[in-house]
């Protein structure tokens, strides 16, 4: 016969003042937790949601970042008419070729930052579903205009409409704002390709990008890619595959620090818990052979104990959620490794990970309680009854 | 009464007056002069409760003579406690004023009082309230480590103290290893480590067996009798009381008259 | 017995409960000192000993951007230089990408490359002169051997990303550092053997060179970015340790970040400490009140607790720092007390469901000694890996091991004096509370609680 979850609630109740501590110690590890792990999940998601699903993106072979990649001109008129390449409705190949160049811009907060700059064709937006202007206008393809990602205006000083920022040799004017849902694009400034290659010296396109049809027909492209002759020395590769991979050097040991530090503060959490519950236990002990006595069995008592531990742990967890949560869709940067540059995300907090707070909480709650579940288990009846000893 | 371990008898407790005399000044001018320990006068004690109020003390009126043994008794609630707790300064009266060896209770602060109690009120709690990871001389060492007194003086002391109770042999003991009737001397040698003039205890014997209280009550004869201590006892038992030379009765708050009791006692 | 001796014996009343709280304190601490060395490490690299006059010319716009080779000779005759070297920033992959097989990797001009860094030294002359001779040789840092067990007369093929070549080198010897700089893990190859696989004279990310005296430094860089003004690549000219600090401020906000951390934590074991503290003192409530009765006073009540706290949390404190101090610079070490660690956990909760499940039969011997003894039995268990791992050591790679993440740390003094004064902090703020309740208690409160 089980003890009415009740009494433990009562019980956990009515020592308010130092199970709240209790509490509040395992809330904190939680909202570590759960911060650094939105924290990479904020950067996880940047990438993931940076690659369509159906666009191909082309580097030189050997290459692994758009930074340091480089595409013929001449290959953008091959894969314009390979087979499978999805088309606009006015019948236009969705097929683009960009440059990444990186140049040091002034940031808000001081000093000088790392902006990506990339150079657009007419079909990179439309490619890109995830990017949408939002405020002025965008760039003339004859003139030194940029528009500015939300992120990177948010961390580059001189990125509001109107202002100019020098990049290489001239000024360039900042005519729009896009937004792109957090995605690694919204770090960027963006502006017409060829005029950029002028800017930045260049003669070749750092990436082609290639929508096809349909998933299935983007593997096709993949293939039809490698095994034409032309173009031996370039690579296709999902762009949703891309972003995944520079996911894993930049979002990976924040996850590693966040992850190790947690455990390491939860075993601190489980001792208190333990604390706590030892002196709950040892300043009931009367009681506890009290309800022996009355028929319930070792088993109700452990069983007992260990809920209420897990409630401890459980509301720890609640709050350490609650607490984490303002920090959701907070914005903040670092660097992306694979491209050197500037990478502004949001702090991501998702249910499973608010779930996964609470489950954890609740496992420092168990694991802490069961010890003393158990010693409580063991009171002899009688020495319980003979009152503290 | 019972036949306790205080063979010594006689040596011990010239041998205490040696040692318990350590610099302290005495409140009384003179000793002979002044001969009332504790005095109140018209205390009284009244608890406010959501309800209604608790009268503890009526208009207390009680002197208590140096070398007095006064047991308090009455029914459970007369207040016998409260009046206790106001004559050692660990409450204070509604109204009224207490005066305890010639302080004025009511205008000392309370870091003042708890200087005043370490030096010149022992205190006996009916649960020992011994210290556990303390053996029995570290526990009787505790008031004197407020004094000022140099260790091997302290420890000489706390060991004349013992041997009074009769436990020199115990003081390695922690009171886990002793029982209840062994720790309650322990208690009495704690309080009378400072040798304070006076001696308060609430139900001393309540917790302990007859033979165990004979022993304590022994204690408490010899120590008023040979050290001239004063000693004002709250008890329930008419046992107990008899050890005393005079007793008083409380009813309802009220201090009933020298040689009244309690219609229904 | 002193005061002191008392505050001891209260601070050792509760064995089990001192021990969890201390380790609990330590363990923080150790994660408090870990963070707190990690970002001293990466925002405050060691001092050069003596003021270097080294410094870096590199394009304004960006380092990918590169500068033209003519402008070395531009550059050396500016007034105040001693010497100039061209380095470009080969990365490639070597092996695969994983982070425990990433190194720098340059392609330098051996003579000028060995003046500018006059702190690094080819292990010897013939080394150095195989080095010049040798078109695909290349000369590698001493932890690069240590960690790889190179020799001379290895291959190394690096596959190039940057670039569209894959040199294969020829190690034709070593170098070693001369001072505290980290730059013992690079790899250097020849220029030249770049230009050639290229077939273009390429630019270069970054000249370094050397001025005369540290204190030129301050015209000199000045005149150099005028000299470049308005050609085809302006340059930035800084000094070698304010590019590497670019580096590092390109980590984001991490002492924000580390900062944000180190704070919760501490706030974390200070509740843990206070929580404890507090149970404790409550269970005391009628000794506390005893004292009183016997004279104690307010402030020997709270001298009494706070001292306590101190106690436990010193325990815990000494502990944490000084675990730090063992552990933490020694990769291995630490790795293997994190795998003991493991593994005792791992232990300790099968002990756990082992006892449970005799707790339900009633096999009384073996569930005492599982549930009791199980924790015991899992610390050691732990411990004795813990030491097996240690002594096996140096035949495991424990940097690959553990992902590439685990490095040495040099606990700094001030990240020590950080931990004790947590530690002093933790035992005030934990205890204080707790105790100025216990000093405000009346007598009579305290004595008629009955636990
Ligand atoms: N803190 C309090 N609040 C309200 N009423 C109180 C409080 N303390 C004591 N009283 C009341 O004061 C009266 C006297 O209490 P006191 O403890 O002095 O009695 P007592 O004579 O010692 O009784 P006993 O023999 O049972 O110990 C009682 O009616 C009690 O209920
Ligand atoms: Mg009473």
């Amino acid at each position: 016969m089980p003890l009415p979850l009740k009494y433990n609630v009562r019980h956990v109740a009515r020592r308010w003042k130092t199970t709240s501590m209790t509490i509040l110690a395992i809330a904190l590890v939680v909202a570590i937790f759960i911060c650094m792990l939105a924290l990479s999940n904020g950067i996880t998601h940047a990438f993931r949601i940076s690659g369509e699903p159906r666009n191909v993106i082309v580097l030189r072979s050997g290459s692994n970042a758009e930074t340091n990649s480089a595409v013929e001109r001449t290959v953008y008129d091959i894969a314009k008419v390979l087979p499978g390449i999805a088309r606009d409705k006015d019948g236009n190949a969705l097929v683009t070729a960009e440059t990444i160049n990186i140049a040091t811009l002034p940031k808000k907060t001081g000093g000088g930052g790392n902006a990506s700059i990339r150079g657009f064709g007419p079909m990179s937006m439309a490619m890109r579903p995830q990017i949408k202007l939002v405020a002025g206008r965008m760039p003339d393809p004859a003139l030194h205009e940029l528009i500015v990602g939300s992120g990177a205006a948010e961390r580059f000083a001189n990125t509001e409409i109107g202002d100019e920022i020098k990049l290489v040799k001239s000024k360039w004017k900042i005519v729009g704002r896009f937004e792109a849902e957090n995605s690694a694009f919204s770090s960027e400034l963006w502006g017409d390709v060829d005029r950029l290659n002028l800017e930045f010296d260049r003669t070749v396109y750092s990436s082609l990008l290639m929508q096809a049809d349909s998933i299935e027909a983007r593997d096709a492209l993949i293939k039809a890619f490698k095994d034409d002759q032309r173009l031996s020395k370039l690579e296709g590769q999902p762009e949703a595959g891309y972003y995944e991979k520079q996911t894993a050097q930049t979002a990976k040991p924040i996850e590693f620090l966040g992850m190790l530090i947690s455990i390491i503060m939860a075993i601190g959490a489980v001792f208190a818990a333990m604390n706590a519950m030892y002196a709950s236990i040892s300043s009931r002990a009367w009681e506890i052979s009290t309800l022996r006595v009355i028929g319930f069995s070792r088993f109700s008592i452990i069983l007992s104990f260990c809920l209420e531990s897990l409630f401890v742990g459980f509301i720890g967890g609640v709050i350490g959620a609650l607490l984490a949560l303002p920090i959701n869709g907070v914005t903040t940067g670092t660097t992306s490794w694979s491209t050197f540059s500037e990478l502004a995300f949001a702090f991501r907090i998702t249910p499973s990970l608010v779930l996964g707070g609470i489950v954890f909480a609740s496992l420092i709650g168990v694991i802490g309680g069961f010890l003393p579940a158990i010693q409580a288990s063991r009171i002899a009846i009688v020495d319980g009854l003979k009152g503290e000893g | 009464m019972g036949q306790v371990g205080f063979d010594q008898g006689e040596n011990t407790i010239s041998h205490l007056h040696q040692n318990l005399g350590y610099e302290k000044s005495s409140p009384f001018g003179s000793l002979l002069e002044m001969a009332i320990v504790a005095q109140t006068t018209h205390v009284s004690k009244v608890y406010k409760l959501a309800a209604a109020e608790v009268v503890a003390l009526d208009e207390v009126n009680i002197v208590v003579n140096e070398g007095d043994f006064l047991a308090l008794m009455g029914p459970s609630g007369s207040g016998k406690s409260t009046l206790l707790h106001l004559i050692a300064g660990i409450d204070r009266p509604s109204s009224g004023t207490c005066s305890v060896l010639n302080f004025n209770l009511g205008t000392m602060s309370e870091s003042e009082l708890a200087k005043w109690r370490n030096q010149y009120v022992g205190f006996v709690f009916q649960s020992f309230n011994l210290v556990p990871v303390l053996s029995a001389l570290e526990n009787v060492e505790l008031p004197l480590l407020l004094t000022g007194l140099s260790s091997s003086k302290r420890k000489a002391q706390a060991k004349t103290a013992l041997e009074l109770v009769g436990l020199a042999d115990r003081m390695d003991h922690t009171p886990r290893q002793l029982s209840g009737g062994q720790q309650q001397r322990i208690a009495i040698a704690r309080a009378i480590a400072t040798d304070p003039q006076l001696i308060l205890c609430d139900e001393p014997t309540g917790n302990l067996d007859s033979v165990s209280a004979d022993a304590v009550l022994e204690i408490f004869h010899t120590l008023n009798t040979q050290l001239g201590k004063t000693i004002i006892m709250v008890t329930h038992d008419p046992h107990a009381a008899r050890a005393a030379k005079e007793v008083r009765y409380l009813e309802k708050g009220k201090l009933l008259p020298a040689g009244e009791k309690p219609k229904d006692w | 017995m002193t005061l002191a001796t008392y505050m001891f014996k209260n601070a050792l009343r509760n064995k089990r409960r001192t021990a969890l709280t201390a380790i609990s304190l330590a363990i923080s601490l150790t994660v408090v000192i870990f963070l707190k060395t990690i970002l001293l490490q990466m925002t405050d690299p060691p001092e050069p000993k003596r003021p270097s006059a080294r410094f870096v010319v590199r394009h304004r716009v960006s380092l990918t951007m590169g500068l033209p080779r003519s402008n070395e000779q531009k550059i050396r005759e500016m007034e105040g230089i001693v010497d100039v070297t061209p380095m470009q920033w080969f990365q490639g992959i070597y092996k695969d990408e994983k982070p425990e097989n990433w190194f720098a990797r340059f392609a330098v001009d051996p003579d000028s490359f060995f003046r500018v860094y006059d702190n690094l030294k080819p292990a010897s002359e013939e080394q150095f002169q195989a080095f010049r001779k040798t078109r695909t040789g290349c000369l590698v840092g001493r932890k690069l051997e240590e960690r790889y067990g190179f020799k001379i007369g290895d291959t190394i093929t690096i596959r190039g990303d940057i670039f569209d070549a894959n040199p294969e080198l020829k190690v034709v010897g070593f170098y070693d550092v001369t001072d505290d700089q980290p730059m013992n893990d690079w790899l250097v190859f020849q220029i030249k053997y770049l230009d050639e696989m290229l077939g273009e004279t390429t630019r270069v990310s970054s000249f370094f060179a050397l001025a005369d005296s540290p204190q030129r430094l301050e015209t000199l860089l000045p005149a150099i970015e005028e000299r470049f003004r308005n050609s085809d690549a302006e340059v930035k000219a800084e000094t070698e340790k304010a590019f590497q600090m670019s580096f590092l401020e390109m980590m984001g906000n991490v002492t924000g970040l580390i900062n944000t951390l180190v704070t919760v934590v501490v706030f974390a074991v200070l509740l843990i400490a206070a929580s404890t503290m507090a149970l404790t003192i409550k269970e005391r409530t009628r000794e506390v009140a005893t004292l009183k009765a016997l004279g104690f006073s307010r402030g020997h009540i709270l001298g009494l607790v706070v001292g306590e706290g101190i106690i436990v949390s010193t325990i815990g404190g000494l502990l944490g720092i000084g675990g730090s101090y063992v552990v933490l610079p020694r990769p291995g070490l630490l790795a293997a007390c994190a795998a003991g660690a493991i593994v005792a956990i791992i232990i300790g909760v099968l002990m756990m469901a082992i006892s449970f499940i005799l707790e339900m039969k009633q096999d009384s011997k073996v569930r005492f000694i599982a549930s009791k003894y199980g924790a015991i039995i899992a610390i050691c268990i732990g411990v004795v890996i813990t030491g097996l791992l240690v002594a096996t050591m140096p035949t495991l790679d424990w940097l690959s091991m553990s992902g590439g993440y685990v490095m040495a740390m040099n606990v700094r003094p001030q990240t020590g004096l950080l931990g004790l004064g947590i530690t002093v902090v933790v035992g005030v703020f934990s205890s204080f509370w707790p105790a100025f309740q216990a000093s405000r208690m009346s007598v009579l409160d305290g004595l008629r609680k009955v636990d």
